[in-house]
């Protein structure tokens, strides 16, 4: 038991216990739980949502995906909720983020190499930075599809710093988007930053 | 492949043939983003392409 003191006398009338003063120590779970009525959203350090593609769309060159982007799956409001706007996906928290990006698609004529990247931006796109990237190959008279999936721990301490679905180097292909997760990017919200 | 695929696969190449420095996301002939300073190709321009390419 870590608690060192609890109440005057060890009573069993414990009304009136001013937790500053007259407890030290770690809390066990209260009988019937021991949640916080205010001052924390309780048990809501992690969090997270999904940003997916919902509509094919075909590539050239380098850029960020801006068009046909939903959230999906996102849990409470305040635990590093995403939205998107134009491409520029925010957070709502900072904190510590498992960010996953998976880039699926074919290419649409002959042998295609394109690099996904992770990229995080703070003026709405203008510039962008590299974070993570991958590989990603396919041939079109093989009938090639590809998904590359792309994994970044991130410190987000600003939610100013937004981030996109980059891509770079492509040619003739086009990238998978449906109602579920084929071309999406994932946030995990792991903890404080 | 899907219709829709086919259809990309086909915009894809007409794009190409017509520019092939073009820099573009497209969800259909209708819906395409130009991107880092590529000058727009008349919509007419890549239906004839894509037509003659479905012919070839």
């Amino acid at each position: 038991m870590a608690i060192t003191r609890l109440g005057p006398n060890n009573s069993t009338n414990i009304t009136g216990i001013n937790l500053t003063s007259q407890v030290t120590g770690t809390l066990p779970i209260a009988n019937g739980g021991t949640a916080l009525t205010s001052g924390f959203v309780n048990g809501s350090a992690a969090g997270g949502s999904q940003v997916y593609m919902t509509g094919d769309t075909a590539i050239s060159g380098t850029g960020y995906l801006t068009s046909n982007l939903s959230v999906y799956n996102s849990t409470g409001s305040g635990n590093g909720i995403a939205s998107v706007s134009s491409g520029i996906i925010s957070l709502d928290k900072t904190g510590y983020y498992h960010i996953i990006y998976q880039f699926t698609g074919n290419s649409t004529s002959g042998n295609q190499y394109v690099n996904p990247y992770i990229a995080t931006t703070s003026n709405s796109g203008a510039s962008t930075s590299n974070r993570a990237y991958g590989y990603a190959h396919g041939e079109n008279s093989e009938g090639d599809t590809f998904t590359c999936t792309i994994n970044l721990i991130h410190d987000l301490t600003d939610t100013n710093e937004a981030f996109v679905m980059k891509y770079q180097g492509a040619s003739n292909i086009t990238l998978y988007g449906t109602g579920q997760s084929v071309t999406s990017m994932t946030f995990i919200r792991l903890g404080d930053t | 492949m899907n219709e829709n695929q086919r259809n990309l696969r086909y915009l894809n190449l007409a794009l190409k043939e017509l520019n092939p420095n073009a820099e573009y996301q497209a969800t259909d002939i209708d819906n395409i983003n130009w991107m880092n300073g590529t000058t727009p190709i008349p919509k007419e321009d890549i239906e004839a392409k894509i037509e003659e390419l479905k012919g070839a």
